[in-house]
């Protein structure tokens, strides 16, 4: 049966960028039975089981992306940040750390000071001559 | 009667602050990064057992002036719950220094490990979810703020930032990939976690230096495959239009009065690495040009090329130096690590 959903997301990861998409799109929250519609338009193909979106959702529940209310007698899911605020957290995750130590994170290059942004400047156009 | 203490305890002081210090200052380590790792890791282990070893072989010295032999006699005496009549309370206290040095230097460096591994668990789970493009290994943030960094692990991420990809020509992106692939598939966050772990354990200012000097050598190795995977011109662009643009994005420093020299020592090893790269290619150019003109004049050797290879026109007798240079450090790994052992288990 997976094999004839061959537009819905299969592999967990997958399944949960979908329903994490779902939810950042409807900030004022869905039903697991209205994910499992939205996630069907997207893709086109055929509707998922409720119950393995209800896993997903538990999934991302426990890991703080997601929060729920009771709605009658559903419960209505929200992302807890949005897309843009995940982003800027990630990323700041990193950044902030004094030159990579803290977290060990490997990055590209440290923040410079506007001074040392000139003195790189100059340094390059050395290079180019 | 002190016979094993005396040696080990000028080898702990030697490697606690002079060797890391001028290590940190020499220049050599920038032509040479990979041999200059090994020998800060060498300097970290060997300095670490001997900052324990030193007041182990104090402490036991009244049983035994042999270390391995002294420490079988107090363990004799522990099994016994006895403590040996011989030792005076500078004993008592010198072991006690070492097994709180020991659980401590183990206890963070595990903490560490932990702490590290948990913030990567979560921050690669994050950009999974959020990233709006992803192939199997990189990762595409939606932001304005030029950033690439790895998250490191055994399925590595890298991230890159829409402004990333805005700010830099196709060759440029090319080699911010190339540099942080190179750190993912090192595991080069493997090399660096120790000496974070060991500068927590001890924050003194040769653990910092240490630090921030195996950061930067793990950041030119990077840098070294990138250029050869792509261009040295390329990655110094690169390096300076998100070096120069990093600023930008908001962070916590500059709140209080250490911002500043923060700031400073995040930034100045950005600087350091664009000059490494801009010397390198004007010293290859030097090279090939001569090359091309010895081959114009029919004279070319294999030889010559060799000799030019180096990257550095010198005098015959600074190349041998500069050539002995990396097996050098390399020797010097290699004792400190065998030396020590050997002298507490003969």
């Amino acid at each position: 049966m997976a094999d004839e959903r061959a537009a819905a997301p299969r592999r967990l990861g997958d399944l949960e960028r979908a329903v994490m998409d779902v939810l950042w799109t409807h900030p004022e929250g869905s039903t697991a039975q209205e994910i499992v519609e939205r996630l069907a338009t997207r893709t086109g193909g055929p509707e998922l089981a409720t119950t393995t979106v209800l896993t997903v959702l538990d999934r991302l529940r426990r890991k703080d992306f997601v929060d729920r209310e009771r709605a009658g007698r559903a419960h209505r899911y929200r992302a807890v940040s949005s897309r843009d605020d995940v982003v800027a957290a990630s990323m700041l995750a990193v950044l902030k750390t004094t030159d990579d130590r803290r977290s060990a994170l490997v990055r590209f290059a440290g923040a410079v000071s506007p001074e040392e942004a000139a003195l790189l400047r100059e340094a390059l156009a050395e290079l180019e001559e | 009667m002190l016979a094993d203490a005396w040696p080990l305890a000028v080898l702990a002081i030697l490697l606690a602050w002079p060797v890391p210090t001028v290590l940190a200052r020499a220049v050599w380590p920038r032509r040479h990064p990979r041999a200059a790792i090994a020998l800060w890791q060498a300097v970290g282990v060997a300095g670490g057992l001997s900052l324990i070893g030193a007041p182990l072989a104090i402490g036991v010295a009244p049983l035994d002036g042999h270390l391995r032999t002294g420490l079988a006699e107090l363990a004799r005496d522990a099994v016994r719950l006895r403590v040996p009549e011989a030792l005076g309370w500078g004993q008592e206290v010198a072991l006690a220094l070492a097994g709180v040095l020991a659980v401590r230097l183990v206890g963070v460096t595990l903490l560490s490990a932990v702490r590290i591994e948990r913030d990567l668990r979560r921050q690669r789970y994050a950009v999974d979810l959020a990233a709006e493009h992803a192939d199997r290994q990189v990762r595409v943030l939606e932001h304005a703020a030029p950033a690439a960094y790895c998250l490191p692990g055994t399925r590595p991420r890298i991230v890159i930032t829409e402004g990333t990809i805005a700010a830099l020509a196709p060759d440029e992106l090319e080699a911010v990939l190339a540099h942080e692939r190179a750190h993912a598939r090192w595991r080069h966050e493997l090399v660096v976690q120790p000496f974070v772990a060991w500068e927590s354990a001890l924050p003194l200012p040769p653990a910092r230096r240490a630090t921030a000097a195996v950061t930067a050598l793990v950041e030119m190795l990077a840098d070294d495959h990138a250029a050869r995977a792509v261009s040295r011109p390329a990655l110094a662009r690169a390096l300076v239009a998100i070096g120069g643009t990093a600023g930008v994005v908001p962070t916590r420093r500059g709140t209080g009065g250490g911002g500043t020299a923060a700031d400073e020592k995040a930034s100045t090893p950005t600087l350091d690495r664009v000059h490494r790269l801009i010397r390198a290619t004007t010293a290859a150019t030097a090279t090939s040009s001569t090359a091309t003109a010895t081959a114009a004049t029919g004279k070319t050797t294999a030889r010559a090329t060799a000799a030019t290879a180096t990257g550095r026109r010198t005098t015959p007798t600074a190349t041998t130096t500069e050539r002995l240079i990396a097996p050098a450090a390399w020797l010097t790994a290699t004792l400190l690590l065998i030396a020590p052992t050997w002298f507490v288990l003969r």
